[in-house]
């Protein structure tokens, strides 16, 4: 509660999206807002970032008489902060706690995108499922790009250790994808040759520079992607989808099932807590600015997803594969002709 | 090797061009060019269909058209500026004979990022402010973020001391470039703070990311790569950029200050010479590279393209809804503690 103290320079919450009409969106909460104008909201969603006092922004909407008591209700949703600009700690299982509350949020955000749904209800033509498999590939293996950069550049010597030894138990993971795309006709050498999509070198690389920002933003993003496999159940429904869907006779996803009870066997997703208990307590910049990594990651992920449905979709722009890519596609086509 | 287009070279259209196939015509249009060609319809099939690479030899063998009259529209296609020279860009054993094609090859990959929805909704005027406004941005980041990638090129190059002090002179030169635009969008009413603030995009992240990533791999491949971003080998008068802007002030008035920004900018460069690549410079210092290490700047240069049309299709998809907000704001731990 804010006890009736408006903001000096209110600041919206970063993820916060516009609705429809007067409402705002955040999270898996829709706010609709009686009572205020619309322009009074639209001044707040536009301008309210942290910089500018109560006043200039009455002033940039006009005079509304409605501003300050919107802001006061924004406020008691949590919706509108103040930046502090104080020092001020983070106990590290505070932090872990608060991405944990953050991580299924954005998990459905992903989720949510056409790459997801379809492949689930089989709606997406099958050389987007093999895309899928190709560029999944790609960033299995390129565990070998991100985790032992991580590695090297972080300076912490007991969190280093817990990414050395997570690195040691991940190394090898393409094996399970390159077996499923032997099943689909595209043997090792073809996989090994075939360059990734521009997306998928945006993960990867994303990842890599989280690496050098900071080992704890490297921490937020690494423990996200762990709890995207979380739920083992809902992996094996998928996976069993994906089977039925496109899989011609023989199961292309047997290994993926594989990979998927291996990083249950290890335990994978404890590494954010496994890492971040090392790194002290945190200073809200920083610990901020590891959790806007992870965000940024989120939008990379969905840029990925949308990558492959569009450019590896019947109607895409298969013109943007690279050739071999191409080929690789029609031998999976043929196979399943045969 | 002749400048002409040989039987047995790999070629491709670029992608920015657009087959337009009727019955015993096609008319293929690449922004202000068109080329038109009439013939038997496996000859029109074909060609329409060149955004596949082939040679003219193989392509003539397997379609029964003679190979000769195929040529002869591949240079016709090439004079237009709409043929990449896949295998020439690997096989040319001359210098100048190489950055020619290598050059050509390049404008035609920039060409393909200004042939995206992106620009074809703002040269058409029918962009919102909030796009264009996001346009300056991610540009903004992409610029002020040369600071990541072009002193690693330096720090990371391959070469001799005093051809990295080209890339060093270059990079220097290029270090404040980003408070042309900083300045450009606080005349628009946003306060720097806000735009110092603001997260990229993802596809902005990419682009900076993958010049990083090969500035640190490849400093023959990380110096071509300026080729696509410049556009031009031979840089237009500067008449052509004020037109460029003035379109664009006509179009969107009051966004003016950005186009001022984006022109002080080309201004600057053009006074600095940038349009004489560093590329260049190694290459005449150095030689022709070898072809393994041609396949590679080929093979980058055609990633680099990939990366930047997804730069654009990036802020059309982000800021082109009427519920974009902008600037973006970074998430701050007390917001979702």
């Amino acid at each position: 509660m804010t006890d009736g103290v408006c903001l000096l320079t209110p600041a919206l919450r970063a993820d916060v999206r516009l609705g429809e009409d007067i409402s705002l969106e955040v999270g898996d909460w829709a706010y609709e807002i009686d009572g205020a104008s619309s322009r009074s909201l639209a001044t707040v969603v536009a301008y309210a970032d942290g910089t500018r006092s109560v006043a200039e922004l009455e002033s940039l909407a006009g005079g509304a008489a409605d501003l300050q008591a919107l802001i006061h209700v924004l406020q008691d949703e949590q919706i509108v902060r103040a930046e502090r600009t104080f020092g001020s700690v983070i106990g590290p299982s505070d932090f872990t706690r608060v991405c944990r509350e953050l991580f299924p949020y954005w998990k459905r955000r992903i989720f949510q995108k056409e790459l997801w749904t379809g492949l689930s209800a089989g709606t997406l033509a099958r050389q987007v499922f093999v895309g899928w498999v190709i560029e999944s590939y790609h960033f299995i293996e390129g565990a070998n790009l991100r985790l032992p950069y991580a590695v090297a550049f972080c300076f912490e010597k007991d969190a280093r250790s817990a990414f050395a030894h997570h690195y040691s138990e991940e190394y090898d993971h393409g094996q399970f994808y390159l077996r499923a795309l032997d099943v689909l006709g595209i043997d090792q050498a073809v996989a090994e040759s075939l360059p990734p999509l521009a997306a998928t070198t945006a993960v990867l690389n994303h990842m890599r520079w989280c690496a050098r920002l900071d080992p704890l933003a490297y921490a937020v993003c690494s423990g996200f992607l762990e709890s995207t496999g979380e739920d083992r159940e809902a992996g094996r429904e998928f996976l069993s989808l994906l089977d039925q869907h496109f899989a011609a006779d023989t199961t292309v996803t047997g290994p993926l099932l594989e990979h998927l009870q291996l990083d249950e066997d290890y335990g994978h997703n404890g590494l954010l807590e496994d890492t971040c208990k090392f790194f002290g307590p945190l200073t809200l910049d920083r610990a901020s600015a590891a959790l806007d990594a992870g965000l940024r990651l989120v939008e990379t992920l969905e840029y990925w997803s949308d990558s492959i449905t569009t450019v590896y979709g019947a109607d895409g722009q298969h013109h943007l594969l690279p050739d071999e890519t191409r080929e690789a596609l029609q031998i999976c086509a043929a196979k399943v002709d045969s | 090797m002749s400048s002409d287009v040989q039987m047995d070279e790999t070629v491709c259209l670029g992608r920015h061009v657009t087959p337009h196939y009727q019955p015993e015509q096609l008319r293929l249009v690449a922004g202000e060019h068109e080329l038109e060609f009439e013939g038997s319809d496996r000859l029109l099939t074909v060609l329409a269909g060149l955004r596949r690479p082939g040679s003219a030899r193989s392509i003539a063998i397997s379609h029964a058209i003679p190979a000769d009259l195929l040529t002869a529209c591949l240079n016709d296609l090439n004079e237009a500026g709409m043929l990449v020279r896949l295998s020439a860009e690997i096989d040319v054993g001359d210098v100048d004979e190489y950055l020619n094609i290598f050059h050509r090859n390049c404008e035609i990959r920039a060409r393909e990022s200004l042939a995206s929805d992106f620009w074809k909704i703002v040269l058409a005027g029918e962009a919102t402010d909030t796009l264009i406004t996001g346009w300056g941005i991610e540009f903004y980041h992409f610029v002020g973020r040369s600071n990541e990638y072009m002193p690693l090129g330096v720090a990371q190059a391959n070469l001799s001391p005093s051809l990295r002090l080209e890339m060093a002179r270059h990079c220097v030169e290029e270090s404040n470039h980003g408070q042309i635009f900083l300045s450009g969008l606080q005349q628009l009413g946003i306060p720097s703070q806000a735009i110092l603030k603001s997260p990229p995009l993802a596809t902005t992240d990419s682009l900076v990311n993958f010049l990083t990533e090969l500035a640190t791999r490849d400093t023959h491949a990380y110096l071509a790569t300026f080729a696509v971003m410049q556009q031009y080998r031979d840089r237009p008068d500067i008449a052509h950029f004020l037109q460029f802007r003035d379109g664009l002030k006509d179009r969107y008035p009051a966004l003016t200050p950005l186009f001022e920004a984006f022109h002080a900018h080309s201004a600057i460069d053009e006074e600095l010479d940038h349009d004489v690549t560093v590329f260049d410079v190694v290459i005449r210092a150095d030689g022709l590279p070898s072809q393994q290490q041609r396949r590679s700047i080929a093979t980058w240069t055609r990633r680099f393209s990939d990366t930047f049309n997804e730069f654009f299709n990036g802020i059309l998809y982000s800021y082109g809804s009427p519920q974009s907000i902008l600037p973006r704001r970074p998430l701050r731990y007390e917001h979702v503690a």
